[in-house]
């Protein structure tokens, strides 16, 4: 084999490496977006959770389904911000998955969202990156630096594959090995924080106000109207302060609903027995609900 | 804008056509484009500064001229030291007029006396440290009557301000820059390609290499006092490493723009990790500022203390390093980095061999088995001081080094998950970097495929999210 030939040929892997990356990503379970392409297209499910690292980990739906009978899926991301959610409910619809409830736990960051932004994770959507009902909606997000790579892999992945190269290639490598592997979440979609003693045991009683939501969240509220799906709007537990909000309709407002700091990871996220207490108290809002 | 950033990406494809294709017609057309650029770019860092770079650019320029006109000794030597006067000055007036004021204050409370003082929030005007010497050395140089002033300040301005050079140099000097400042540049195609080279090793040695370090030195020498002795010890040597990437690889990235332009900038790394003594180090690493430092600053010392003998040498090269410590940054830490590199050269000054310069020539480099003890020495021996260099204060740099030899925690670095992943790339990027630079020293060129490696090594495990500064840039 003549040097020249070694060039050409690590070239050629080069160039091609980020569409078979992508590929091998796509069809495994890895991520949420993925798990949600290879195992829930033309689901039926009566409700899915959207939402932030706080929606992975305060409702465990394996306890809501048990004790209301329902079946359901937490399609939460961590790090993922009121965009990345509207991105997963794009994302289900596309895929024929039906459900009845969305339950949106919002973030207090989410609320006034005029905008959409891309969030630390919005990453996972890139192995759809040829998808129209992804590209459609990052066409929507502000532009900046990520925008432009998700938009330039329509031509070449390797824009949105380069630029995370330290996440996409090891994702890449275990995924190749183990396609079945889920990333932080069980085959419901939930995490757990570990019970956690460590906190500062102050429980601060301070009070955030919003007074409109913003137009991300009424975009969302829409879209679901559209597709005939209730929206409940969660607001999970937090430890350091309690927010207010504009009324709805099935708004669960649990902000302060601890006022224990064992309850808590951290300042933002509940524990293993905190989201035992938070699921069971959230699962007598939703019966009512129902009802 | 940084030379790793997507907005210097589209900058210099624009400015490579705009220089070929429409203002190649003549050098003048040449170098005013370049110096109106220069200042596009300086301008992005903060537009207010091009004022004083413009002013400290007229001020040589001018000095230059009058040095040059005038037979009157007592009136060049005046010119003279109005511009040094002036240029250190400023220098010292935005880099250690705090540092100055707070050291003055502390030394008082150390005697006891009490005085209120104010510091003011200065900004550094980015490149201050490099554009003020290439100033110094002009006017100098024409005192000395080594060069002719210029009579043309756009030649001359554009000097000082060429962009690949002039927010973290290399510091060069008039009789290599100007000259073909005074020509007009012609493309060449193996020029040009060799410049592609440079800017691709020196981005993977900066966005591969250094920025893959940072956060794991980082994280270290902030908390030193939490992890065992091993760590300490290896994060050391790590930001050695660092810093010869960042450093070295803006370099690179400077020299090959510059040759993408058809111009030549001075080699400023000559594969430092492989010297075999502190002396032969400093000819091989930022040989711009030693070089200068030897011929602005030893010379004059050695001369005016050469009644001394050897110890007049050696007070000339300490003096020499201590400067070069505070050149880097307006702290005692800074001061006593180049003070023990200032030690390290008592050996060589007190020999019987004949000490001449702090650099000497840079010999090619013929390395044998017997050399390899002498250069992991060197090596242990550079990385030693940068823990003054890194750390921030003096008592942090004690303390780091009081944990490698009695640290009381057992903690490595996370070797798990993805930490573990990248800790594993990075060293297979060091052991390339080490590779490919033995290669040099074998007089053998990188081959195509080496590019590619790197250029493989980049796109799959450069740093881009989130684009780090070069640590020189803080000087």
């Amino acid at each position: 084999m003549t040097k020249k030939n070694i060039f050409i040929g690590f070239l050629m892997i080069i160039i091609i490496s980020p569409w078979i990356l992508l590929r091998i990503i796509k069809k495994s379970n890895i991520y949420k977006s993925t798990y949600v392409y290879n195992n829930l297209g033309n689901a039926t499910l009566d409700y899915v959770v959207l939402g932030s690292s706080r929606g992975l980990t305060t409702l465990n739906t394996n306890k809501i389904d048990s004790v209301l009978g329902l079946k359901g899926f937490n399609a939460s991301t961590d790090g993922g911000g009121i965009a990345t959610n509207w991105l997963m409910l794009n994302h289900l619809i596309h895929y024929k998955v039906k459900f009845k409830y969305c339950i949106l736990v919002l973030d207090d960051m989410g609320i006034e969202d005029n905008t959409y932004q891309f969030s630390k994770n919005t990453y996972r959507f890139i192995p759809f990156f040829n998808d129209e009902h992804i590209i459609n909606e990052i066409n929507k997000f502000e532009d900046c630096r990520e925008k432009f790579n998700f938009k330039a892999s329509r031509f070449y992945p390797g824009f949105s594959v380069f630029e995370n190269n330290k996440i996409i290639l090891p994702t890449a490598i275990k995924a190749l090995f183990n396609p079945e592997k889920r990333n932080r979440f069980d085959k419901n979609g939930n995490y757990i924080y570990p019970f956690n003693d460590t906190l500062d045991k102050i429980y601060a009683n301070d009070t955030i106000s919003y007074k409109k939501y913003g137009h991300v969240y009424i975009e969302f509220e829409n879209l679901c109207k559209k597709n005939n799906i209730n929206l409940i709007t969660y607001i999970a537990p937090l430890q350091d302060y309690h927010l207010n909000v504009p009324p709805k309709s099935h708004l669960i407002n649990h902000s302060s609903l601890f006022n224990n700091s064992k309850y808590f990871y951290d300042h933002l996220h509940v524990n293993s027995i905190g989201r035992d207490k938070a699921t069971d108290s959230f699962i007598l809002n939703f019966k009512q609900i129902l009802n | 804008m940084l030379f790793n950033s997507y907005s210097f990406l589209v900058f210099l494809p624009i400015v490579f056509i705009l220089y070929w294709f429409v203002f190649s017609k003549s050098k003048v057309t040449q170098n005013i484009f370049l110096l109106l650029i220069s200042y596009v770019f300086y301008s992005f860092w903060d537009w207010r500064f091009s004022f004083l770079l413009a002013f400290s650019t007229l001020l040589d320029y001018t000095s230059g001229r009058i040095i040059f006109n005038t037979n009157d000794a007592f009136k060049k030597k005046i010119w003279m030291r109005i511009s040094i006067f002036i240029n250190i000055g400023l220098l010292c007036y935005f880099k250690y007029l705090n540092f100055f004021i707070d050291s003055f204050e502390k030394f008082l409370n150390y005697l006891n006396l009490q005085i209120d003082t104010t510091t003011l929030e200065l900004i550094l005007p980015i490149g201050i440290s490099f554009y003020t010497f290439h100033g110094v050395s002009y006017v100098m140089d024409i005192y000395y009557g080594r060069i002719t002033a210029d009579k043309n300040i756009i030649d001359y301005s554009l000097f000082v301000s060429f962009f690949p050079l002039l927010v973290a140099g290399p510091i060069e000097r008039a009789t290599h820059l100007l000259p073909q400042l005074k020509q007009k540049k012609y493309f060449n195609y193996n020029q040009a390609i060799r410049g592609c080279q440079l800017i691709l090793w020196g981005m993977f040695k900066k966005v591969v290499i250094a920025d893959s370090l940072a956060p794991i030195v980082d994280d270290v020498f902030l908390n030193y006092h939490n992890y065992s002795s091993i760590t300490l010890f290896v994060t050391m040597l790590a930001f050695g490493f660092q810093i010869y990437g960042d450093f070295s690889g803006y370099t690179d990235i400077a020299r090959g723009v510059s040759k993408l332009l058809g111009i030549e900038l001075i080699l400023n790394f000559n594969l430092p990790f492989f010297s075999k003594s502190i002396p032969e180090f400093w000819s091989r690493w930022h040989i711009s500022l030693s070089s200068w430092l030897n011929d602005y600053v030893f010379t004059p010392f050695a001369l005016r203390f050469r009644d001394l003998s050897k110890y007049g040498i050696f007070i000339a090269v300490f003096l020499t390093f201590l400067i070069s410590g505070l050149w880097h940054g307006a702290s005692w830490n800074f001061v006593i980095w180049g003070g023990i590199h200032g030690l390290f050269y008592l050996p060589v000054v007190f020999s019987n061999k004949g000490f001449r310069s702090l650099t000497g020539k840079s010999k090619n480099l013929d390395l044998k088995i017997s050399d390899v003890p002498n250069i992991f020495l060197t090596f242990f021996m550079f990385s030693f001081t940068l823990i003054f260099f890194r750390s921030s204060t003096i008592s942090d740099s004690i303390g780091f080094i009081q944990h490698i030899f009695n640290s009381n925690s057992s903690a490595f670095l996370n070797t798990t998950g993805i930490m573990g992943y990248q800790l594993l790339i990075t060293l297979l990027s060091l052991c390339f970097l080490m590779f490919s630079e033995f290669k040099m020293t074998r007089n053998k060129h990188l081959g195509r495929i080496d590019y590619l490696f790197a250029f493989f090594m980049l796109l799959y495990f450069g740093q881009f999210k989130s684009t780090a500064s070069f640590i020189y840039f803080q000087f």
